[in-house]
């Protein structure tokens, strides 16, 4: 006589180790999207009393003046962030740290981890030594001693500090994942390009820049969302200013979320900031076709 | 049986969560101890007092409670927790916020009066009426004007804590060296008094200052940096007001609005102020006027002088010799000029578990010895009219100076919706200073945010 099938769920050993990350993913991804959709059909302010203003209230984004500018400097930070740090100096870091020997080259690679863990207050008052706009400031009491006039670059060329400020610690991921990558091509293909007499810049495009190409697509990825959503500096450095020139959508939200007490405004605008996020992972997993670079194994080894 | 569990899980769990609770005291039966907490703020470190001054009040009630406790009543003791925040207006105004909304909130709290509008809409605060009927001796002592800094919709919801002005600090010995007589430095304050001495007489005189050397370019007047009550001085100077009376809504003066707007792109544009003026550091700001590098900082207070005592090294006498006080002088020849006060109060928990004796806390927390204490030791403004009687008090010359300047004060109005408004106009000057924008495209993008973003709270005339 066959044996009936148990209608009880079958509770496996890859369930168990699944749901630390699953409890992690519900409780601190999708719940809070959860309550940001609810809210942003509400009109909460400091009383945190809902009300239910519906998609007006969803819509009311749009009738913002400030909202264009807003995005242009969103899509100005990520990208000249990106393009100019996150992945280019990133990976002039790793080129040139992996050419020098390892102590030295580690030793270089340690130095450019430590903005990422310098506290983000201190490591801003840094840069405002550095850039103190008065003859209090290094910079300018250097440009004084040299004869020069005081530069003030945090009015005249804030996004040249923003930039930078992130950059610089956006860089050390990108050089890291970037120097484990370069070192893990096998030393015979640049060895062979060597004995072909290929110089440095050929062997850079030809044999590391094609062996290196998934991590660079999927930094670039990673971070674009990162910076997507990443406004602390910012707000440290120049709260957005001068007038909005810096005022990113995240930090816009923040200000109208937290400083403004507009919860229901600001979970609307977070759902436009999800929206973003999720449709240009969409078109980049698309366009680079990072999904089938990243095929599992053929090869399944049973246990 | 698990429902029963529960309950004493509950039961068991629940007054040790409470912020203010009674419990035996072990060293002395019979009485019990009553947990209690405050959160205040300097923001400047020189405002301690505000701190000792209701640890001071909690042991004075307890000496009234072990009076009163001879009869039925058992004597009692306060555990009073007191936090000192040094942190911006603004962001303890967040943390406030969200304590409240999370049940957090502490059973005292002293801030901006400005809260009061904020936290009493809310429901969050206790109305303190009845309680300062029943002191009527209490209350009348205090100088009258400052109840309308703390009652919102005709109820009071805080009591004044202590009070400043601000005004505008002038360096008298760059003033000698642009050629002014020891008598015109003097007498400055009185032409500001009568209005015969404006805003832009002061733009004129920093223009001058600029032109003769006498400060570097863009050095001639700073401000401070951060967005705040003072920016509305400047709309009330040109003859703006703020409030609506008769329905309570914020108003946006756009005539005084694009004076001010106007002034302030004069002030840059001439090289008085520095464009990335409010990107200056608070330290940079006070360190040029102090070291004597800068001609006015414009929207100063009466604290700061304190502040710049401890922090920056300047000694009395020196102040004395080389530092002028006005008023902010009117925009319109002939008018009076304007101060804006900032009063601090200190409010009570609507939840709070003995909203009367957190009203007495801060009531013996402002006895007039207190009172003078943090007075002298923060540059600030007595509260209560004994206090002003006070010997040491009355012989502080620059406290005198400040208890003039107060003729001319005004409050910000009370309304939950102020924080936002004092943001978008900030915001406005900044885009004129940076030269983002023209004054009249500032004023479009006052009108047109403020409308956006505050709806019916806000009337634009």
């Amino acid at each position: 006589m066959a044996r009936r099938p148990s209608l009880r769920p079958r509770i496996r050993p890859w369930h168990i180790l699944l749901l630390p990350a699953a409890l992690l993913i519900v409780f601190f991804y999708l719940l809070p999207a959860a309550v940001n959709l609810v809210l942003a059909f509400s009109d909460m302010d400091d009383s945190f009393a809902f009300h239910f203003a519906g998609a007006a209230s969803l819509l009311r984004p749009l009738g913002d003046p400030m909202l264009g500018t807003i995005l242009r400097n969103t899509a100005v930070f990520v990208v000249a962030t990106l393009t100019v740090m996150n992945v280019g100096f990133a990976l002039l870091l790793a080129l040139l740290t992996t050419e020098l020997p390892d102590r030295i080259g580690g030793a270089f690679r340690v130095l450019w981890l430590l903005p990422r863990a310098t506290p983000s207050v201190v490591y801003v008052l840094l840069w405002f030594f550095l850039l103190d706009p008065t003859d209090y400031g290094l910079v300018n009491r250097v440009a004084g001693a040299l004869g020069g006039q005081s530069y003030d670059l945090l009015t005249s060329h804030p996004w040249l500090v923003v930039v930078l400020l992130n950059g610089c610690v956006g860089a050390s991921m990108g050089m890291v994942v970037f120097t484990a990558a370069i070192k893990s091509i096998p030393p015979q293909l640049l060895l062979a390009a060597k004995v072909d007499g290929a110089g440095a810049l050929q062997r850079i495009r030809h044999v590391i820049l094609p062996q290196i190409a998934w991590p660079v697509m999927f930094v670039t990825l990673y971070q674009a969302l990162s910076l997507l959503t990443s406004y602390e500096y910012i707000l440290l450095a120049t709260d957005g200013g001068p007038f909005y020139q810096t005022e990113v959508l995240s930090l816009y939200i923040f200000h109208d979320a937290i400083a403004d007490f507009e919860f229901g405004y600001g979970a609307a605008l977070s759902l436009g900031l999800m929206a973003i996020g999720t449709a240009l992972a969409v078109v980049y997993w698309r366009l680079s076709g990072l999904g089938s670079r990243s095929a599992p194994p053929r090869i399944e080894v049973d246990g | 049986m698990l429902a029963r569990g529960a309950l004493l899980l509950v039961l068991a769990v629940v007054p040790g969560a409470c912020s203010c609770d009674s419990s035996g005291s072990p060293g002395s039966p019979g009485s019990h101890t009553v947990r209690m907490t405050a959160w205040t703020i300097g923001p400047e470190p020189s405002s301690y007092t505000r701190k000792t001054n209701l640890l001071a009040g909690a042991r004075r009630v307890e000496r009234e409670l072990a009076a009163a406790g001879q009869g039925r009543r058992r004597p009692r003791t306060i555990d009073l927790t007191v936090d000192f925040a040094t942190t911006t207006n603004d962001a303890y105004a967040r943390k406030l916020v969200f304590a409240f909304a999370s049940g957090n909130a502490p059973d005292i709290v002293c801030g901006g009066h400005e809260l009061v509008g904020q936290l009493a809409a809310a429901g969050r605060l206790a109305p303190l009426d009845r309680l300062l009927a029943a002191r009527p001796a209490f209350a009348n002592d205090f100088f009258p004007v400052l109840w309308t800094a703390v009652r919102h919709r005709g109820q009071v919801y805080g009591v004044p804590q202590d009070n400043e002005v601000r005004l505008t600090y002038l360096r008298a010995d760059l003033l000698r060296r642009l050629g002014w007589s020891d008598a015109a430095v003097r007498d400055l304050p009185d032409r500001v008094a009568a209005g015969a001495f404006t805003l832009d007489d002061l733009a004129d005189l920093a223009e001058q200052a600029v032109a003769r050397r006498v400060v570097a370019r863009s050095s001639a007047i700073w401000h401070r940096t951060r967005t705040g009550t003072d920016w509305f001085a400047f709309l009330i100077a040109y003859g703006g007001r703020l409030q609506d009376m008769a329905t309570g809504r914020l108003v946006v003066p756009r005539r005084a609005t694009l004076d001010t707007l106007r002034l302030f792109d004069r002030l840059t544009d001439r090289g008085a102020t520095p464009p990335g003026m409010v990107s200056y550091p608070n330290r940079t700001v006070y360190a040029g006027f102090v070291d004597g590098k800068v001609l006015a900082f414009l929207t100063g207070g009466s604290w700061h002088k304190l502040e710049w005592q401890t922090g920056f090294h300047i000694d009395d006498p020196t102040f004395a010799a080389e530092v002028q006080t006005i008023a902010i002088p009117t925009g319109r020849r002939g008018q009076p000029p304007v101060s804006v006060s900032h009063p601090l109060a200190c409010m009570v928990n609507a939840r709070a578990a003995d909203v009367e004796l957190a009203f007495r806390v801060i009531q013996r927390s402002l006895d007039p010895d207190l009172d003078v204490a943090h007075a002298l030791g923060s540059s600030h403004l007595v509260v209560r009219q004994s206090s002003g009687e006070d010997a040491a008090y009355r012989r502080d010359p620059f406290l005198r100076r400040m208890m003039q300047l107060l003729r001319f004060t005004h409050f910000a109005p009370s309304h939950a919706k102020l924080p936002q408004l004092q943001r978008i106009l900030f915001e406005g000057i900044r885009g004129v200073e940076v030269g983002a924008l023209s004054p009249d495209e500032a004023l479009e993008f006052i009108d047109k945010v403020a409308r956006a973003r505050l709806g019916d709270d806000v009337v634009v005339e």
